[in-house]
C-alpha cells in the first residue's frame, strides 16, 4: 500500500479518541476507521479533510506517500 | 430491535446493524423459508432483501451507508458480476459443445447464477469489511454453526450418528479460531480440502448433468476455497495483528 497514514497515533496521542468518538465526529463507521488504521482503505478527499480538520492538522500529517512510491514517481 | 443489534454486535463486532440490513435479512431468511414450504413465487421477497437496499441506495432514496460501505458494496457487486458472467459462459460453452449455434438445448436453472453471484457478492463484501483473516474466522463460525443446526435437526433421534455427523461442523469451528493464531497454514488446509472435495464431488458433472452439484459447489466449496485463499494470500507475521 504506497499510502502511509498516522491516524492511529493522532487519535491516540493527540487527540485521545476512541474509534468510535472519531467515527462519530467524522460521520462514519467505526469499521472505516479501523479499515483506514490499518491501511485496508484509503478515505475520499473529502474525508481526509474532515479528519484533518478534527484533529487541526493538515492532511499531509494524516497521509503522506510512501518513501519508496515517491521514488518510483520521481 | 435493539436487542437484535446487539446480538448482531456481539457475534460480529465492528459491524453496525442497520434497521434497512436487518429488515432486508429479514426479507431473504422469510423469502427463502416460505419458498421452500408455501410457494416459490415468495422468493420475490427475497429478492426485495437482496437487491432493493442497494436500488434505493441507486436512486438516492437510501443514505445509509458511509464512502467505506459504498465502496465495499461496489467493489463486491464487480465480483458478483464477473463470477456471475464468468460462470455464465462456461455454462453455455459446455453445454453447446460440439454445436455450431447456441441453440436450445437443456433447461440450465437461473437460480445457479443468483447463487453464485449472491455467494461472490457475500463473501466478497465481507472480506473487504472486515479483512481477510477477521472474514474467514466469521465465515468459518457462521458455517459450523449452521451445519451443527442442520446436522442436529436432521439426526436427532439418533445419538450415535449425531456424535458422528457433528464432527464435521467443530472441525470447522476448531478451525475458525486455529486461524487466529495460524492463518496460512488453516489457508492452505482449507485449500487443499475444498480442492480435494472438487473431485470427491465430481463438481465438474454439474455442468453436464446433475446441475445440484454446482449448488453443493457455490454453497460449500466456494466458501471454504475464498476463505482458504484469503488466508494463505496473508502477509507472513500477520497472525499477530488484530
Amino acid at each position: 500500500m504506497p499510502l502511509v497514514n498516522h491516524l492511529r497515533r493522532h487519535r491516540l496521542a493527540v487527540a485521545e479518541l476512541t474509534q468510535q468518538a472519531l467515527a462519530d465526529r467524522a460521520g462514519v463507521t467505526r469499521q472505516t476507521i479501523i479499515s483506514i488504521e490499518k491501511g485496508n482503505y484509503n478515505p475520499s478527499v473529502e474525508l481526509a479533510l474532515r479528519l484533518a480538520t478534527i484533529f487541526g492538522v493538515r492532511v499531509e500529517d494524516l497521509f503522506e506517500l510512501s518513501r519508496e512510491s515517491g521514488r518510483r514517481k520521481s | 430491535m435493539k436487542w437484535l443489534q446487539r446480538l448482531a454486535g456481539r457475534i460480529a463486532p465492528g459491524w453496525q446493524a442497520t434497521p434497512v440490513g436487518l429488515a432486508s435479512f429479514a426479507l431473504v431468511v422469510l423469502g427463502l423459508l416460505l419458498g421452500a414450504t408455501v410457494n416459490m413465487a415468495w422468493l420475490l421477497l427475497l429478492g426485495a432483501g437482496c437487491f432493493g437496499p442497494g436500488l434505493l441506495r441507486e436512486l438516492r432514496l437510501l443514505r445509509d451507508c458511509d464512502e467505506f460501505q459504498r465502496q465495499s458494496s461496489i467493489r463486491a457487486g464487480y465480483h458478483a458480476f464477473l463470477a456471475g458472467g464468468l460462470f455464465l459462459v462456461i455454462v453455455v460453452a459446455v453445454r453447446a459443445w460440439g454445436h455450431r449455434s447456441l441453440g436450445n438445448h437443456d433447461a440450465f436453472p437461473a437460480s445457479l447464477v443468483l447463487t453464485c453471484m449472491l455467494v461472490t457478492y457475500a463473501l466478497s463484501q465481507l472480506t473487504r469489511f472486515w479483512g481477510a483473516r477477521a472474514a474467514a474466522f466469521r465465515i468459518l463460525l457462521m458455517f459450523g454453526f449452521f451445519w451443527f443446526c442442520f446436522v442436529a435437526l436432521s439426526h436427532a433421534g439418533e445419538p450415535i450418528n449425531l456424535l458422528v455427523e457433528l464432527l464435521l461442523p467443530l472441525i470447522l469451528v476448531a478451525l475458525a479460531f486455529a486461524s487466529r493464531r495460524w492463518p496460512r497454514p488453516v489457508g492452505a488446509v482449507l485449500l487443499a480440502t475444498g480442492i480435494g472435495a472438487l473431485f470427491l464431488f465430481h463438481i465438474e458433472e454439474g455442468f453436464t448433468g446433475n446441475s445440484g452439484r454446482l449448488y453443493v459447489f457455490f454453497l460449500l466449496l466456494l466458501p471454504l476455497l475464498y476463505t482458504g485463499a484469503g488466508l494463505l494470500g496473508m502477509p507472513a507475521g500477520s497472525a499477530a495483528e488484530g
